[in-house]
C-alpha cells in the first residue's frame, strides 16, 4: 500500500516544492502547535535518526497534520515520502480502534478533504485506501461520489467494500443500477457478492440474462455468493457457448448456492441441486462436492444416493463415498445404511459391511 | 435459484473427463500409475518441482521464466500465461502454485473448484478471509490440499516431535522462536516493467502498486502488502512445526501481542526486528515468535542463517531448528529416542511432495492440509497486524475475529482487484 514512491519526477517535484511552500505558508502553521509544526519539519529533516523519531510520535499528532504530510509523500527524497507516508498510515491506525470518536471523525474529515475531487490521483487512492480502514456509513454518500471516474472506481469500490453497515451496500447497488462500463459492473457485482448483499440478489439476478457471457457469469457468481433465492425470472447464459473456465465458474455458483441455502435451512433447494449433479454424469470434482453437501445435511433419505456412488467407476468418489457414510450421524441413518447392505451384492456388500463396521 | 433444474440439465450433458487417478476397481490405484502436473510460478522455489514427464503444464506470467521453465522439463510441455486456462487442462491431476504469496489463495480455490488437487507454497494465504475460503473450496470438493511448510516431513521435526509428544521434556508451556532480520533495502525507483512480464497479471488480486524491480520476484517478501517479511516466510516453516507439535492445527491464540519497530532505512516496510507473544488456552501455552531473539546455534549446522524454536517444558527443553529444509535438525536426545510401546506414534512422512501424491491416491487428509495451513498463515498475519496497529489483539480462533477492534477486523480480509476476487 505504499504509494511513497508512486510518482512520476516531474510531477513529483513540483508537488514537493508546493509542500515546501504549503509548509511555509503561515496560515497553515498557525493552525498547527508548536509540537505539530516541529513533527512535520523533522519527518523533512535530512537526520534519519529524527526523521525516525517523528514517525515514532506520528499517532500522537491531530489531523490538522494529514494535508502537509499528504503533500510531502510527493517530496523528491524518498526518505522523507515514506516518512510522510508511514506517519499517515500510523496516524490512520491510532484512530481505528474504536468504530466512534472525535479524533477518528477529525482523521476522517481530513481524509475525505484528500479523497476530494479535485486532489492528485495518488493522493486520492491513498486516501480511498485508508478510508476503508476507518470510514463509516456516514461518510458513504461523499465516498461514492467518484465511485464511476474509471481512474477511481476501484479504489471507491474497495473502500465501499470494507466499510461495515448496509449504507455502502446500498451505495454500491445504486451505482450498480447506474453503471454502463462492463468491467465496472463486473467489479461491483463482486464486492456485492463479497458482502452477502441480499438486498441486491434480483438485480444480481437480472444480469444473469445479459448476453454478454461474460456478465452473465460475473452475475451468476455475485447471485451464488449472496445465497438467496432471487424473486424474479433468471434466463441463464447458453452452457455450451461458455468458455471451459465459464463452465467452471458457472457449475461453482450452483454449488456455492446450494451450499447457501443448505446453510440458511432451505434444504429442498439444495438438495435439488445436489440431487442433480448426483444422478447425471457430472465431472468427478461435481460429484464429490454434491456428496459432501448431501452428507452435510446428513437426511436418512438421502443415503441411497451416496450409497450408489460407492460403486462409481471414479476412485475419488468411491472413497468419498464411502468417507462421508462412515461420518453421517444418526439411528436412521445406520439404519438406511443396514437395509442397504442387506440388499447389496459382492463389493458393494462388503463396502457396505466396512462402512457399518467403521461407525459402531 | 428458481430455475436450478433448467440450469442442471444444461450441465448435464457434461461427461466425465479421463483422470489419472482413476482406479479400476478397489480404493487405491496401482503405485505405478503416474500423477501428471501442471505448475503455476515458474520462478525461485517454483524450479524446485519441475519435473521431465511429470509437469505437463507450465504457466507464468513472465515468458522469460515460461520459456526456461520448458526447457528444463524438455518434452512438449504446454504453456500458457492464464492459469485458469492451464487448471481446464483434462490432463492434469494436480498443480504446484509456487507464486508470490498474494496469490495462493485465489489460485488454489480455482485450482479446487477446476478438480485439481493442490501444493501450495507457505504461507497459505495473505488474509485470514482467504484462508478460511481456502478451506472451504477444498472441503467443497474433497481436494486434497498441501501447504508448503515442508519442515514437518523433514527428519529433525520428526525426531523432536515424537521426543516431545512421549512427554520427553514434560508439559511444554512455552516456545520461543528466533530468526535473524528483516531487510532494509535500497531506494529503487519504480520503473516501467519489462516486456517479457505481464505485470497487471503478477500484481492480480494485490492493490495496484508501481513496477519496482526491488519489489517483485523473490524481493516482494519485504513488502508488507505483498510478502509481509521474515514472519510470513520462514514464521510459516518454524510456527508450522510447532503448531504440529502442540496440537494446534485447527485452533489458534487467545491474544496477540506485537511489537515491531519501524524500518526507516531503504523502501521496504516490514519491521527489521519484532517480537510477538501469542497466548493459546486450553491448554495454555505461549508461542514467542522473536528476530532476533536468543539463537541457539551451538552443534547446528547452518546453512542459510540462524533460525529455529527452543521448546521449553516443566521437565527440559529441546531446540529444533530451521523447518523447511533438508537442513532441520533437533538434538541428539531426541533423534536417540525410541517411542516405547503404547507411546504416542507420530507420522513419519515419507518427504513432503511424496506425502502429497500418497494422499491424492488415497485421498486422506496429507500432513500439512489446508486447515493446518491457514492456521500457520493466520500466526503470521495476526503478528504482523499487531506490529501494524501498534495494539494487543484479542482473538476469538472459533469465529476468527478480533474483539473489540473495528479497524483490524476489516484488515482480516481485502477485497480483491478488477477481475481478481475470491
Amino acid at each position: 500500500m505504499n504509494l511513497s514512491t508512486n510518482m512520476k519526477n516531474g510531477r513529483r517535484a513540483a508537488l514537493a516544492a508546493a509542500a515546501v511552500l504549503a509548509f511555509a505558508d503561515t496560515t497553515r502553521a498557525a493552525e498547527l502547535s508548536e509540537k505539530e509544526q516541529a513533527f512535520l519539519k523533522e519527518i523533512q529533516c535530512d537526520d534519519a535518526a529524527v526523521q525516525f523519531k517523528a514517525w515514532s510520535r506520528s499517532g500522537e499528532m491531530s489531523a490538522g497534520v494529514i494535508a502537509p504530510l499528504a503533500e510531502l509523500m510527493n517530496s523528491d527524497k524518498p526518505s522523507v515520502a515514506k516518512t510522510a507516508f508511514e506517519s499517515l498510515d500510523q496516524i490512520v491506525h491510532s484512530v481505528g480502534k474504536k468504530p466512534t470518536g472525535e479524533r477518528r471523525e477529525a482523521v476522517v474529515n481530513a481524509l475525505l478533504q484528500l479523497a476530494a475531487d479535485g486532489k492528485p490521483t495518488e493522493e486520492r487512492i491513498a486516501a480511498y485506501r485508508w478510508l476503508s480502514l476507518v470510514g463509516s456509513e456516514s461518510n458513504v454518500e461523499e465516498i461514492a461520489k467518484a465511485i464511476h471516474d474509471p481512474a477511481l472506481m476501484e479504489e471507491v469500490v474497495f473502500c465501499l467494500e470494507r466499510i461495515p453497515s448496509k449504507k455502502p451496500i446500498a451505495a454500491l447497488i445504486e451505482a450498480l443500477k447506474k453503471e454502463t462500463k462492463k468491467e465496472h459492473k463486473m467489479r461491483i457485482m463482486a464486492a456485492l457478492g463479497r458482502r452477502k448483499a441480499e438486498d441486491a440478489i434480483d438485480l444480481c439476478a437480472e444480469h444473469i440474462g445479459s448476453p454478454d457471457n461474460d456478465l452473465a457469469i460475473a452475475a451468476m457468481k455475485a447471485t451464488a455468493r449472496i445465497g438467496k433465492r432471487p424473486t424474479i425470472d433468471i434466463r441463464l447464459p447458453d452452457y455450451d457457448s461458455l468458455s471451459p473456465v465459464q463452465q467452471t465458474d458457472f457449475v461453482d455458483s450452483y454449488l456455492r448456492y446450494a451450499d447457501a441455502r443448505a446453510k440458511d435451512g432451505a434444504l429442498g433447494d439444495a438438495l435439488e441441486v445436489f440431487g442433480f449433479i448426483l444422478n447425471n454424469s457430472m465431472k468427478e470434482h461435481h460429484v464429490c462436492a454434491a456428496i459432501v453437501g448431501v452428507a452435510k445435511i446428513g437426511r436418512p433419505d438421502t443415503v441411497p444416493a451416496i450409497v450408489a456412488k460407492m460403486s462409481d467407476k471414479e476412485n475419488n468418489v468411491r472413497i468419498l463415498a464411502k468417507k462421508a457414510l462412515i461420518a453421517m450421524k444418526g439411528a436412521e441413518i445406520e439404519a438406511k445404511l443396514k437395509e442397504a447392505a442387506q440388499h447389496a451384492e459382492g463389493k458393494l456388500k462388503e463396502a457396505l459391511d466396512e462402512v457399518l463396521k467403521a461407525r459402531s | 435459484m428458481k430455475q436450478s433444474l433448467t440450469v442442471a440439465a444444461g450441465v448435464g450433458s457434461l461427461q466425465i473427463a479421463p483422470r489419472h487417478v482413476i482406479g479400476a476397481e478397489g480404493d487405491t490405484v496401482a503405485p505405478s500409475d503416474q500423477l501428471l502436473f501442471g505448475n503455476i510460478g515458474l520462478r525461485g522455489r517454483g524450479k524446485s518441482f519441475l519435473r521431465p514427464g511429470t509437469s505437463i503444464a507450465l504457466c507464468d506470467v513472465n515468458e522469460k521464466y515460461l520459456q526456461e521453465a520448458a526447457e528444463r522439463v524438455g518434452g512438449n510441455p504446454k504453456l500458457y500465461k492464464d492459469y485458469r486456462e492451464l487448471l481446464e487442462n483434462q490432463d492434469i491431476d494436480g498443480v504446484f502454485v509456487t507464486t508470490p504469496d498474494h496469490w495462493h489463495a485465489l489460485m488454489t480455490i480455482h485450482a479446487c473448484e477446476a478438480g485439481k488437487d493442490v501444493y501450495v507454497e507457505k504461507p497459505a494465504c495473505k488474509t485470514i478471509e482467504e484462508g478460511r475460503a481456502m478451506v472451504e473450496a477444498a472441503e467443497r470438493y474433497a481436494r486434497i490440499v498441501q501447504v508448503g511448510s515442508q519442515g514437518r516431513s523433514q527428519e529433525g521435526a520428526y525426531h523432536g516431535c515424537k521426543y516431545i509428544k512421549n512427554g520427553q521434556i514434560g508439559t511444554v508451556k512455552e516456545v520461543r522462536c528466533w530468526h535473524y532480520l528483516n531487510p532494509k533495502g535500497d531506494w529503487t525507483p519504480d520503473q516501467e516493467p519489462p516486456p517479457h512480464l505481464d505485470y497487471d497479471r503478477w500484481v492480480g488480486p494485490a492493490r495496484w502498486r508501481p513496477y519496482n524491480p526491488q519489489k517483485t520476484d523473490g524481493v516482494f517478501r519485504w513488502v508488507m502488502d505483498l510478502g509481509g517479511g521474515q514472519i510470513r516466510d520462514r514464521g510459516a516453516h518454524v510456527m508450522s512445526v510447532a503448531l504440529w507439535v502442540m496440537d494446534g492445527d485447527a485452533t489458534g491464540p487467545v491474544s496477540i501481542e506485537g511489537k515491531g519497530n519501524l524500518q526507516f532505512e531503504g523502501m521496504y516496510d516490514t519491521p527489521p526486528e519484532m517480537e510477538i507473544k501469542y497466548e493459546f488456552k486450553n491448554p495454555d501455552w505461549t508461542l514467542i515468535w522473536t528476530m532476533p531473539g536468543e539463537a541457539h546455534e551451538e552443534g547446528f549446522k547452518w546453512v542459510r542463517g540462524s533460525y529455529g524454536a527452543n521448546y521449553i517444558g516443566d521437565k527440559g527443553n529441546l531446540i529444533i531448528t530451521y523447518g523447511d529444509t533438508a537442513e532441520t535438525d533437533t538434538e541428539q536426545k531426541a533423534k536417540d529416542y525410541e517411542v516405547p510401546a503404547g507411546g504416542v506414534e507420530v507420522f513419519h512422512s515419507p518427504g513432503h511432495r511424496e506425502n502429497f501424491e500418497n494422499c491424492m491416491k488415497t485421498r486422506e487428509k496429507p500432513l500439512m492440509h489446508i486447515e493446518a495451513g491457514h492456521r500457520v498463515a493466520a500466526l503470521c498475519i495476526l503478528g504482523n497486524l499487531s506490529c501494524i496497529l501498534g495494539r494487543k489483539l484479542q482473538w476469538d480462533p472459533v469465529n476468527e475475529r478480533v474483539l473489540d477492534d473495528d479497524e483490524a477486523n476489516r484488515m482480516l480480509s481485502r477485497p480483491g482487484r478488477g477481475i481478481y476476487q475470491l
